[in-house]
């Protein structure tokens, strides 16, 4: 199962991989990671419609945003799920992510049982 | 000659008169009868100073005032005489003579004096004494006047000078007052810019402790698999994992200090000495940071950032929190009227603001563009004066561009301009010299 992570964060990578160690040890779990909006896009033409399943992306980015990215997905690859994660979890940044059609909003920092049952669910 | 006054009371009138007293009876008989009597009533002038003088008086009764202007140098009454100068010397009266009540005179024409001074220069004698006495008279009066006056005038120095002391100080206390607001002022714009920032600055906090918080966490977790572990690889991995973890805390530790730091740069009052700059770092600094805070303000904002930093930049010596609310200033800005042109809901439109350094002619040289709603002409003028602002009331305090204009050319010796086309662009150029 691919999970393409979005993030200008560049530590982010080492943090989910160690989060994950087991489970992308065990092969159950395939993370790759963009650190921009249109890095992310780039990866999805490419690879879809491979066997991403789940994008989490961040909001604030320089450059394209979260919110353009969820837009490009949903316009174009609607069977990708998309969570949004932001620093600000106030309720128009909440609004405009589940009105924009993403499937979850997570507040950083983030809760990663949360984030692991989530994941999982999809299965 | 009246026929009311006999001569014989002319006689008397003459006799008395210090100028004739030794004059003999038939001189003062044939003068008598020659002589003209006219009547002033109080006020009235008798003689105007410059006038063709043939004639002088004598008072046969009331009183007259020798002047000139406001200026008086002698009354004189019955028995005196007055106007015997223009008789002697042929000039125009020195002086007017006015009647200070009603007054009769008798007028001896110029002729018939110097027919009796012929017949008896005796007189002459009489003359010189006279003039003596009434100069003496004016020159003590005249010299007491011009005493008086010299006080007066002094007087009025004193007064003066006192009042222009009073003003002065006034002036002072104004002008310290105005001193004293403006420092408010400039204190009140520090901390509205800062708060503009305070969102962005938390969002920069923000992001570093979450990672702290984030790897340490996870360092705890791992330590427990560390201790269950019984394969040597693993152990190592793990270790190798905390140790890294250790280092990103570190890392992102040093980032939240050094965020901090640059929060309270800002809003403290600037340092005596300007120091070596890195431009390029200053303005991405803050670019992020007036990113972050228009975003964590307004979720719809989004904004294509262009940021191109020549490389041939030199450190430039500056007032770095100066220079950095300039940029804050000019940033937000941009991002605020790229925000107000997408609110519009025009189509197609792409919010960008780029960010250009170069070093043109010994200045470095900041552009900072946007294509947000654009200036008006009859405004762009007026955009570097002090309390002008287009945004709606509260949102801003009509100082940031003024301070802006002040920091670059008076602080820096550097240039500051604006170009815009309304609706479609704003430019800001900043020449800072490197010498």
């Amino acid at each position: 199962m691919k999970v393409l992570i979005v993030d200008d964060e560049l530590d982010v990578e080492q943090l989910y991989r160690q989060r994950f160690r087991k489970e992308i040890k065990a092969g159950e779990l395939n993370m790759m990671f963009a650190f921009s909006a249109n890095q992310a896009m780039e990866f999805i033409a490419q690879l879809a419609p491979m066997d991403i399943v789940l994008v989490l992306s961040d909001i604030n980015m320089p450059g394209l945003t979260g919110f353009d990215l969820l837009k490009f997905i949903r316009e174009k690859y609607s069977h990708l799920k998309v969570v949004m994660v932001s620093a600000y979890g106030d309720p128009d940044n909440m609004n405009k992510a589940s009105s924009l059609g993403a499937s979850g909003f997570l507040v950083k920092p983030i809760d990663f049982t949360i984030l692991k049952e989530k994941i999982f669910n999809l299965k | 000659m009246e026929e009311n006054i006999s001569i014989d009371f002319l006689i008397k009138v003459l006799r008395k008169v210090f100028l004739f007293q030794n004059l003999p009876d038939h001189l003062v008989k044939k003068l008598s009868e020659s002589i003209l009597i006219k009547d002033f009533d109080s006020n009235a002038v008798i003689i105007n100073k410059g006038d063709e003088g043939n004639t002088m008086f004598v008072i046969i009764s009331g009183k007259v005032k020798i002047h000139d202007g406001k200026e008086q140098v002698a009354e004189i009454s019955e028995g005196n005489f007055f106007g015997e100068m223009s008789l002697l010397d042929d000039e125009p009266r020195s002086m007017s003579v006015t009647a200070v009540e009603k007054t009769s005179v008798a007028i001896i024409h110029r002729n018939d004096f110097f027919n009796v001074l012929n017949d008896f220069p005796a007189i002459s004698k009489n003359i010189i004494t006279q003039l003596t006495r009434q100069l003496r008279t004016q020159n003590t009066v005249l010299i007491e006047q011009l005493r008086s006056r010299e006080k007066e005038l002094n007087d009025l120095v004193d007064k003066r000078t006192a009042e222009l002391a009073t003003r002065n100080s006034q002036l002072t206390h104004a002008l310290e007052d105005l001193q004293r607001s403006q420092q408010q002022l400039i204190q009140q714009e520090k901390l509205a810019s800062l708060g503009q920032l305070t969102a962005g600055i938390a969002h920069e906090i923000k992001n570093p402790l979450n990672f702290v918080n984030n790897f340490s966490q996870l360092s705890l977790e791992i330590l427990e698999e560390l201790k269950e572990t019984t394969d040597e690889t693993e152990k190592n991995e793990i270790l190798n994992d905390i140790k890294s973890n250790l280092e990103k805390i570190n890392n992102h530790g040093k980032r939240a200090d050094s965020i901090v730091k640059n929060m309270l740069n800002h809003s403290r009052t600037r340092n005596d000495e300007k120091q070596p700059t890195d431009l390029n770092k200053l303005c991405d600094e803050f670019l992020n940071l007036a990113y972050n805070g228009m975003f964590a303000n307004n979720p719809d904002f989004s904004c294509f950032i262009s940021a191109n930093y020549s490389l041939d930049i030199p450190k430039v010596k500056v007032f770095s929190q100066d220079i950095s609310r300039v940029l804050i200033n000019l940033f937000n800005n941009s991002m605020y009227a790229v925000n107000k042109r997408k609110k519009t809901g025009e189509l197609n439109y792409k919010p960008s603001v780029v960010v250009n350094t170069s070093l043109l002619n010994g200045d470095v040289a900041i552009e900072i563009m946007d294509n947000g709603t654009g200036i008006p002409k009859e405004m762009v003028d007026k955009i570097f004066e002090p309390f002008f602002t287009t945004k709606p009331a509260g949102e801003g305090t009509g100082l940031g561009l003024s301070l802006s204009y002040d920091i670059i050319t008076q602080s820096h010796n550097g240039k500051i301009s604006v170009e815009s086309e309304l609706g479609k662009f704003t430019k800001f150029t900043i020449k800072i010299p490197t010498t």
